[in-house]
This record gives C-alpha cells, sequence and structure tokens, in this order.
C-alpha cells in the first residue's frame, strides 16, 4: 500500500522490520519448547534470545542469492547469535511455512485488534450523530426521489448498527485467523512434537489448526477479507449519503471543510466532497482483495505458493485501507455539517406530494372504496406534478369534482411530517443502548 | 527486606506482611476442583494469574484505584506475589454477571430471578443476560459455599450509598473486561471482585482481578447456550476427575488422586492461552 493511505500502528504492524521482530520470536520459543523437552541443547537458548532481529537490508542481501525469504532470514539471524554456532538448533524441526502462517497469524490478529478498536469508534461517532439528530425532519427518498418525511438521525442509525454489526463479525472472525501450525513439511508432526505446537501456539495467544498440511487453509483468512470487504462497503455507504446530500441542488449535508482548504484549482467557489469520493474509491480496493484472498484455498495437494505472493499485496493493502478507511468516515461523522433549514424546505420541494401515502389512508378510513381514494389522490397529484400547485388544494379540487368531502383537521394530521416519525421511539432506545 | 510474617492460608493463596505493614498476596500453582485443593501443582499458574491480574489492575486504573503499592516483593516469590496495603474488605462477594451459569442458573430455575432482579422468562444455560447484573454474594466461611443475596441486603448491611458504590464499580470492571476479552475471542461470562476500604475511606479493588479463578472464561467460537460450556481454566481437571480413568467418586469422602501429566500440562496450556490472548503478550 503507498504511504499516502496507510496510517502508522497499521503501517508497523505490516512493515518488514515488525515481520522480523515476530518471526524471532516464534523460533525463540519453538526453539525453548525444545529444550525443555531435551530435543536441543538448553544452551542453545540464551544467545538466540539475546540475538537482535536482523535488519530487513541483511535478509535481503541473503535473500537476493538464496532467493529464500525464510533461510535468508535465519541465516541473517545467525550472523547476529554470539556464538554463530548456537543458532544452529533455530527452526528444528520445522518448515519455513510454520514459521509464515504462524506469524501472520500475529500479524493479523494484531492489525484485527486495531481494526476492532476503530470499528467501536465510527460506531459510537454515527451512535452520537443519529441521536444528535433524532428530530432533523429530512425526506426520504427511494430511486432518488421524494418518498416520506423521516428524519436525518434515523438514516445514520442504520449506519450505526451496520457499523456494529461489522464489529462483531470482525471478533468471530479473529477467532478464525488467531490460528498457527507447527507440525512440519505436509502437516504430519514428523520431525516435531505436537507438544511443541501446543505450547508455543499457547504462549502466543493462538489456537492450533486442527489440521494443516504445508500450510493452514486459508478459508480462515479469506473470511477476515470478506469481513474487511463489508467494513468497507458501510463505510463507502455512509459516504455515498453525503456525496449524495451535498449535491449543489439538494445541499442537506456538507463535508468538513477545513481552514485553507480548496476544492478545485480553476474554481475558487468549491467545495467537494473529496473526502466521500476519497472513501469510496479505496472501498473498492479493500473489495478486491477478496478474490484472490478466497483462490488461496485451492492449492495443489499439500501446497503450492501461489497464494503466497498474492498475500503479500492482498492482506497488508486490505487491512491499512480498511484501517484508513474506518479513520477517515469517523472524521467525516464527527464533523458533518447538517443543514437543518435546507432538509425541512427540500421537505416542501414536492408540494406536499410525500403526504399522498397518509391521504390515500385518511379517504379509505373515512369510508371511500380504495379504487376511488386512490384515482381522487393520483389525479391531485398529477395537476401538482404539471401546475406546481400545493397538493392540498388540487386535493380539494379533485375531492370537490368527484363529490367526495374531506375532513379538514384530519388532513392537517396527515400534512403534518412530525406524525410519520412518531414510531421511531423503540428504534431510537435501541440505538441508545448500542455499545 | 524486612521480616516477612505469614498472616493466611487461602485454597490457592498465601498472604504475609511484611514489618512495615505492606502486604505479600503471594499465589501458589495449587489447583482446586470440586471444593478440594488438590496435591497436584500447575506449574506457572501462580505466575500467570498474578502477572495477568496486574496487567487488568493497569488497565482499570480509570474504573477504580485498586491495592497496589510500590514496595519490593522477596525473590522467591518472584512474578507470582503483589505488594498490597490493607484495606477493610467489604463483607460482600461482588458478582457481575453477563451470562447465565453457576448459582445464578439455579436461582433462575427456581425462580426466575437472581439475586432480587428478574430475568426474562425462557432463558437456557449459558444465555446471554439483557444487560450485564450485579449479583452480590454473602462470603462464606471456608469449605462452604457463597449464598446470593439481592442488593437491599446490601444496602441494609452496608449502607445505600456504599452498595450503589459496589454495584457501580462491580458492573464497570465487569464491562470493560468483558468488552476487552471478547474482541480476543474470550467471553467472560461472569467474574467476582474483592474490594476494601483504605484509611482514608476510598474503596480499592484488591485480590486478583479478571483471572481464569475469579471469573468463568468461555472460548467465545465454542459458546452454545443450551449446555454447559467449556470453560477457560479447569475444564481438563473437571472432566478427568469426572471420568472413568480418574476412578474417583466426587461425592465420597476420599479427596481426589493426583493429576496425570498431560492433564497438568493441557491445564497449564488453557491459563497460559488466556494470558496470552487477553493481553496480547507471549508468554515466556
Amino acid at each position: 500500500m503507498i504511504e499516502r493511505y496507510m496510517l502508522p500502528e497499521m503501517g508497523r504492524v505490516w512493515s518488514e522490520a515488525h515481520r522480523y521482530e515476530l518471526w524471532c520470536q516464534v523460533e525463540t520459543l519453538v526453539l525453548e519448547a525444545h529444550a525443555r523437552a531435551g530435543t536441543v541443547p538448553a544452551d542453545s537458548v540464551p544467545p538466540v534470545r539475546a540475538a537482535p532481529p536482523p535488519t530487513p537490508e541483511a535478509v535481503a542481501a541473503i535473500e537476493a542469492v538464496t532467493g529464500h525469504d525464510v533461510i535468508a532470514f535465519l541465516s541473517a539471524w545467525a550472523d547476529n547469535t554470539v556464538p554463530r554456532q548456537a543458532a544452529a538448533y533455530v527452526h528444528f524441526g520445522m518448515t519455513s511455512s510454520d514459521l509464515l502462517d504462524t506469524a501472520l497469524a500475529l500479524q493479523l490478529t494484531e492489525a484485527t485488534d486495531l481494526l476492532m478498536a476503530r470499528c467501536a469508534a465510527l460506531t459510537a461517532a454515527l451512535r452520537e450523530h443519529a441521536l444528535a439528530h433524532r428530530g432533523t425532519l429530512r425526506v426520504g427518498r427511494t430511486h432518488g426521489i421524494h418518498a416520506e418525511p423521516d428524519v436525518w438521525g434515523h438514516r445514520v442509525a442504520d449506519f450505526a448498527f451496520a457499523m456494529a454489526r461489522c464489529r462483531d463479525r470482525l471478533v468471530r472472525a479473529r477467532a478464525g485467523i488467531a490460528v498457527g501450525k507447527l507440525s512440519g513439511p505436509v502437516g504430519t508432526y514428523s520431525n516435531i512434537d505436537p507438544a511443541v505446537e501446543s505450547q508455543v501456539l499457547a504462549e502466543l495467544g493462538l489456537w492450533p489448526a486442527d489440521v494443516a498440511t504445508q500450510v493452514v487453509m486459508r478459508d480462515g483468512i479469506a473470511e477476515w477479507a470478506c469481513v474487511l470487504a463489508l467494513i468497507a462497503s458501510v463505510c463507502e455507504a455512509v459516504a455515498l449519503e453525503v456525496r449524495l446530500g451535498q449535491q449543489t441542488e439538494i445541499a442537506e449535508l456538507a463535508e468538513p471543510f477545513g481552514q485553507g482548504q480548496k476544492g478545485s484549482s480553476a474554481m475558487p467557489h468549491k467545495r467537494n466532497p473529496v473526502r466521500s469520493e476519497r472513501i469510496a474509491g479505496l472501498a473498492r480496493v479493500v473489495r478486491a482483495q477478496v478474490v484472490p484472498v478466497m483462490e488461496g484455498i485451492p492449492l495443489w495437494h499439500e501446497r503450492d505458493i501461489s497464494h503466497s505472493s498474492t498475500e503479500r499485496v492482498a492482506l497488508p493493502d486490505a487491512a491499512i485501507a480498511a484501517d484508513f478507511l474506518l479513520e477517515q468516515t469517523t472524521g467525516l461523522v464527527a464533523g458533518l455539517q447538517v443543514d437543518a433549514a435546507r432538509m425541512r424546505a427540500n421537505l416542501d420541494a414536492t408540494h406536499g406530494l410525500i403526504y399522498t401515502s397518509a391521504v390515500l389512508l385518511e379517504l379509505v378510513a373515512a369510508g371511500t372504496s380504495r379504487e376511488e381514494a386512490y384515482a381522487i389522490v393520483q389525479a391531485a397529484a398529477t395537476d401538482t406534478h404539471e401546475s406546481g400547485t400545493p397538493f392540498r388544494e388540487t386535493l380539494r379540487k379533485r375531492a370537490a369534482e368527484r363529490g367526495q368531502p374531506l375532513d379538514e383537521a384530519r388532513l392537517d394530521e396527515a400534512f403534518r411530517p412530525e406524525r410519520y416519525v412518531e414510531r421511531l421511539g423503540d428504534v431510537f432506545e435501541r440505538l441508545e443502548q448500542l455499545t | 527486606m524486612s521480616a516477612l510474617r505469614h498472616v493466611y492460608s487461602g485454597k490457592v493463596r498465601e498472604l504475609y506482611e511484611t514489618d512495615d505493614g505492606v502486604l505479600l498476596l503471594v499465589a501458589t500453582d495449587r489447583i482446586s476442583a470440586f471444593d478440594h485443593v488438590l496435591e497436584t501443582e500447575i506449574p506457572d499458574k501462580g505466575k500467570i494469574l498474578t502477572q495477568l491480574s496486574l496487567w487488568w489492575f493497569d488497565r482499570l486504573a480509570d474504573v477504580v484505584p485498586n491495592h497496589l503499592v510500590d514496595a519490593p516483593v522477596p525473590a522467591e516469590f518472584a512474578g507470582r506475589a503483589m505488594a498490597c496495603r490493607r484495606l477493610a474488605m467489604v463483607p460482600v462477594e461482588c458478582v457481575a454477571r453477563g451470562y447465565l451459569a453457576g448459582s445464578a442458573l439455579a436461582d433462575y430455575r427456581r425462580g426466575g430471578s437472581v439475586c432480587g432482579v428478574t430475568l426474562p422468562p425462557g432463558l437456557t444455560e449459558g444465555d446471554r443476560l439483557p444487560r450485564p447484573v450485579f449479583t452480590p454474594a454473602t462470603k462464606a466461611p471456608r469449605g462452604e459455599h457463597d449464598q446470593n443475596i439481592p442488593a437491599s441486603v446490601v444496602a441494609e448491611r452496608a449502607g445505600a450509598d456504599v452498595a450503589a458504590e459496589l454495584e457501580r464499580i462491580t458492573l464497570a470492571v465487569y464491562r470493560a473486561g468483558a468488552e476487552l476479552a471478547e474482541r480476543r475471542g474470550i467471553i467472560v461470562a461472569d467474574t467476582k471482585i474483592e474490594l476494601g476500604f483504605d484509611s482514608d475511606g476510598t474503596l480499592r479493588l484488591a485480590d486478583e482481578v479478571l483471572t481464569p479463578d475469579s471469573s468463568r472464561f468461555w472460548p467465545a467460537d465454542q459458546w452454545a447456550p443450551g449446555r454447559s460450556q467449556r470453560s477457560l481454566d479447569k475444564q481438563y481437571v473437571r472432566d478427568w476427575l469426572t471420568s472413568p480413568e480418574a476412578g474417583w467418586d466426587r461425592n465420597g469422602p476420599e479427596p481426589p488422586p493426583p493429576l496425570p501429566q498431560p492433564v497438568v500440562e493441557q491445564t497449564r496450556l488453557t491459563y497460559v492461552r488466556a494470558y496470552a490472548s487477553i493481553t496480547g503478550l507471549t508468554w515466556g
């Protein structure tokens, strides 16, 4: 991932230097477990434990010759070990993927813990914004067309619960990726005692894979990638709502616009929803990682290495972009400008047509047949569409033509926008409970 | 280092006092099951529970002050002792529950409520409660079981203000702990904390906190209401003691037999994994 979209903590999780730290940690614990069991000399442990992890540059220099990253790492680390021969027992009984998959599980859990905190922060921001706007009337739109009165907080509540579900999914997905293996070249424990695996993985806070080949089956990682794609998509849903709401003709919402910020090089008046568009763009990047990662599930026999190159790109990119998206979306929500007056004005843009459903029910309740009531309301609505005359007036005219009396007091109620959102109390009560 | 005076032996812990009036709470590797202290010890258990408690005390510092003081720990107890101030302990077991299990399940089955808190009908063993509840209990003498009591009884005994504070702190500790642990794949079904007043009258968290011995930890991915849950602590010990292999009658007069090595090792790993999973730190 390019640095532009990388936040420091998540960047560190996926850095080469950190990867080698984790490799050293795993190898050291395995060596200690062997030493406890008597399979390797106990005096090999202290020098290895004291040896600093090799630098990425040192590993790269050796890898240029060996063409094998783990062998290069082991050589470079041995160069840091005093005496060097103490490193002879490092990696004892292991295959490269024992190290790679176990360390990858640690990186994935670290990344997940950061993402969970960000999901929680975004959920909290959405919840707070929704509760603050539980009474802010705005029109509900379907197909982009005005439908019925609603409140802005209701729309945001939908996002808040969606993000809370994403966070819960991430908790479940974490269990699927907190899995390592130390079972040798084809997972048969040919040269390593299963007790070493259970000890070391417990010390790392991981679970041993129930079964493994040379690698851990990629279904857990693929599920994790799917959850990240869902997170990204929910972020994009928030951003999309802002982009639509910031269109000049609608003008109900506006992204935070910083002091000194510029919208356009040519048009000084512009305030563009660039943050939301960035969110939309990066959500595509996260979703795009799902299929390649999933394709790491079918591998040749006990494994081939086709998944490896994919994952080197896809997993950090998915995690780093999702992390950035969550941070950007949280900032978007926290600083979102809501024009309540404009929302109220837009509510009247159709001259009362958004009240047709309630008027229809009023006429039926007053004893008119549904067919007759529908004909009156539709005819009046068409008049309003064509002439811009308020719906209440065209309704009176059309009803009078058909000899249909109207109860003006009840129509007052049908034309009162607050009436449409009175039953949202339970939704907001559930939102208040959302933690 | 001043001289140590042995003050008290608990089931699995020892309490000492220095000449300076500092208490040393030392966790042993002893393990108890079915109200017996077993003759076999679990290596590292004392250290793991102490380190986990210390980690939580630090995490919970914003929620409630604790009993720790900055004082040296003798080398023989390194890693498994906490230097603490003396507190006037509140004579109530402060329990918070987020799930239905143990004595709460028994109470619920009898009368639909726990400690005076009415729960929704139709709950089954291991179900998540609508919200965490405070279920205090009396501190029973050693060898007897604690009795659940309504919060109103706590208010009568300790005063309404203190009772409210106990409830607030207990639920806050539970919530903070359960939320963090759940993210790491562990359900904290319930937890028991100990609180006491210091000389300034401040309530402080004491003893151990959010450990497998003071709480029910369940692996979240194996949680399935309607049966007894696998727990991340003494499950291997309980399973083995009740297996035909152990040949032990838990209702009989005999003490439990010694644990075989695989059971000891699996149990140790369970504690290690709980520590590493919750803290995100490597054990060892």
